[in-house]
């Protein structure tokens, strides 16, 4: 690294010694910007700074730089570059002007602003081929730049931002933003107000956003985090993660990874060919995705998850679960409500399930033991339990302990209705619990550890019965494996 | 060795299959293909600049410029050492990481860095271009979603590189605009790259 500073060093003064004659120009204008006329700036080739502060008058400061092979000539080019000021009753309009080149030519130039404002006055900056900054503008207004980063800080009031080919950077607004960008990262940071974002090709994050947040991203990550209102995220091909939103949230990928965790409201994630993640979901959830791993926990209302080619895994849904998958596996634990669940070529697993379950799967394994779904509100976050979570685990040991030693008393009908081919079924029943059964397989065994009233012909693949007093549904349909019951 | 085409990817890190592997290729179309593919790729490579390391460089070598003052009675025989090691520098800024740019810098260059950086700009465009002939046959074929949006960007990055060009042309010694069109064709090189990694991928 020495070697390279050195390198900078003599490289500096080599390009001030060599070659060029470069001559600075500088333009210093002060003049009135009184309340409720605003700014406007016009220019390239150069950066825009601007500071905001209280007051009513506007200075503007342009550093003009020429190079050209001969000194006469760089000093008449930058005496032919102009900053315009023009005030009008609607404010004041800055703009660069160059003189018009023909052919080929040895000039070269650049100008630089540095612009200090009245901060409640609306600004309007146009650029190219530079970059913009602007310190704590209190008026809104529009920025639209390209070629070149555009950082903002401190802003109130509406502000709408348009860039290509540079990067944005917002660090506190308290009001509305906008911005569009084509091709450049854009960072968002404490905004007290909605965040509409729309990118083609760079990465958008949002970080503390009062209002409501709508991203449009094309190929690129989106991450979102502390969204104090709903979040609505369309991508493409870019992974997209949102945590802690407290509205609902609401995600359109085509081709990432999807995480939500941390949502107060409803959740809707759709994807294809990525993996799904939640956790703390507050209302209801809707995945629908392909080619895709859905894995989640803790839902405050009903899940509903759809995929293809990826397996499912849910735990701990205080409404009904419902799991469709194809040629994948099913696990769901912890379900407070009803059980749907449905897949082909891969086993299904309930466990822990208070309401009526349901499995169709086809040559799939099942496995089903019913509960009180008592496990289902501890979440797998990080941090330490609350109160509530802890006597929720509590109560979910007890609940698995009486459950392991048979004592459970289960006094609520759970009807269970299973169906598969090719594969073996396993239902375990909660002691004291009635069931009315019905059991048939084909090429199979149906064996039963509680004790059976069977009632009807008995053959050899059917088998008709209650268990205990009867009452609740236990129907089990299989073709080619076994059947067994268990306590 | 009976070789199958599934056994061509640890052909390429074993050089004692390759034999195998070229012999197979001369009856296997599929293949013959990837190989060509594979060959051209580590044809063009060595010619690809290398990004740069460190996301801190350009301000440091800022800061570092701006710092010396300026000293005009130097020894005659420093000023070719000088003006050399300023040539180096600017072709380093040349591959700097996109958007490295913004606030501040130098901003016009002398003679020599100007044909340095432009003999710099036309290798890396010449790499590009050839990096671009390799992975855009499969690009343009591929009915893909993806390919798609890498077509997008692609066309988006020309008409961005095309317009700065434009404006080079007219303020040639700007060293912002020359920083620019850097970070286009780096961001050209990168996602052509991005696109030959998700196709060896599939």
């Amino acid at each position: 690294m020495r070697r390279v500073n050195s390198l900078v060093l003599l490289a500096g003064c080599a390009a001030l010694m060599y070659g060029r004659q470069e001559v600075t120009r500088d333009v210093d204008r002060s003049l009135p910007l009184p309340p409720g006329r605003g700014l406007r700036i016009e220019h390239s080739q150069g950066n825009v700074t601007i500071h905001s502060q209280p007051g009513a008058t506007l200075k503007i400061h342009a550093s003009i730089k020429c190079s050209a092979d001969q000194p006469d000539d760089a000093h008449n080019w930058c005496e032919q570059i102009k900053v315009v000021v023009e005030d009008s009753s609607s404010g004041v309009l800055v703009r660069t002007d160059y003189p018009h080149l023909e052919g080929r030519h040895s000039l070269s130039f650049s100008v630089n602003y540095d612009i200090t404002m009245p901060d409640t006055a609306p600004l309007e900056v146009h650029n190219r081929f530079g970059a913009v900054s602007v310190t704590n503008p209190h008026g809104g207004g529009s920025i639209n730049n390209s070629n070149g980063l555009v950082v903002v800080s401190g802003g109130h009031g509406r502000l709408r931002i348009e860039n290509s080919f540079g990067d944005v950077q917002v660090e506190g607004n308290d009001g509305d933003l906008s911005v569009v960008n084509t091709n450049g990262k854009v960072r968002i940071i404490d905004v007290a107000g909605t965040v509409d974002v729309r990118d083609s090709f760079g990465e958008v994050r949002v970080t503390q956003a009062t209002g409501r947040v709508g991203i449009d991203s094309g190929n690129s990550a989106v991450l979102v985090s502390n969204a104090g209102g709903p979040v609505r995220v369309t991508a493409s091909f870019g992974q997209v993660i949102v945590h802690d939103a407290h509205g609902d949230v609401t995600v359109q990928n085509q081709n990432g990874r999807v995480e939500a965790m941390g949502v107060t409201g409803t959740a809707d994630l759709r994807t294809s060919f990525e993996a799904v993640r939640f956790s703390r979901i507050g209302k209801e959830l809707t995945v629908h995705a392909s080619n895709s791993r859905v894995t989640g926990d803790t839902v405050g209302g009903s899940a509903a998850v759809e995929t293809s080619f990826g397996a499912i895994e849910l735990r701990g849904v205080e409404g009904n679960a419902r799991a469709t998958a194809g040629n994948s596996d099913i696990r769901l634990a912890g379900i407070r409500g009803e059980v749907y669940a449905r897949t082909s070529f891969g086993g299904t697993t309930v466990e822990d399930a208070a309401g009526p379950i349901t499995v169709e799967s086809e040559n799939g394994s099942v496995t089903v033991r019913p509960g009180m779904a008592l496990n289902m509100a501890v979440s797998k976050s990080n941090g330490p339990l609350t109160e509530e979570q802890r006597k929720l685990e509590k109560l979910r040991g007890d609940a698995d302990n009486l459950f392991r030693q048979g004592m459970q008393g289960a006094t609520t009908c759970q009807p269970i209705s299973v169906r598969t081919t090719f594969a073996p079924v396993r239902i375990t029943v909660p002691r004291g619990m009635g069931y009315d059964m019905t059991a048939r397989t084909s090429f199979g065994r149906i064996t039963s550890q509680p004790p059976m009233t069977v009632s009807g012909q008995i053959d050899g693949d059917s088998l008709t019965g209650k268990i205990g007093n009867g009452g609740c549904e236990l129907k089990l349909i299989d073709q080619n494996g076994n059947i067994d019951i268990v306590w | 060795m009976i070789f199958q085409c599934a056994d061509l990817e640890r052909a390429l890190r074993t050089a004692e299959l390759m034999p195998d592997a070229r012999r197979h290729a001369e009856r296997c179309e599929q293949c013959r293909e990837q190989l060509f593919q594979w060959n051209e790729i580590s044809r063009v490579a060595p010619q690809l600049h290398e990004d740069w390391e460190s996301d801190t460089l350009w301000p440091r070598i800022r800061e570092a410029l701006s710092a010396e003052p300026v000293r005009h009675q130097r020894p005659r025989t420093w000023r070719w050492a000088l003006a050399i090691a300023a040539m180096v520098t600017l072709a380093v800024a040349l591959l700097m990481p996109p958007r490295a740019a913004n606030l501040g810098g130098p901003e016009l260059l002398s003679d020599g860095a100007l044909r340095e950086v432009q003999q710099a700009e036309a290798a890396y465009a010449r790499s590009i271009d050839k990096l671009a002939a390799v992975a855009q046959p499969g690009m343009e074929q591929s009915g893909s979603p993806l390919a798609a949006a890498y077509r997008e960007k692609l066309v988006l990055l020309d008409s961005a590189i095309a317009d700065l060009k434009k404006n080079v042309e007219e303020n040639r010694y700007n060293a912002y605009l020359r920083t620019e069109l850097a970070s286009l064709y780096g961001e050209k090189q990168k996602t052509l790259r991005e696109w030959m990694d998700y196709a060896k991928s599939k």
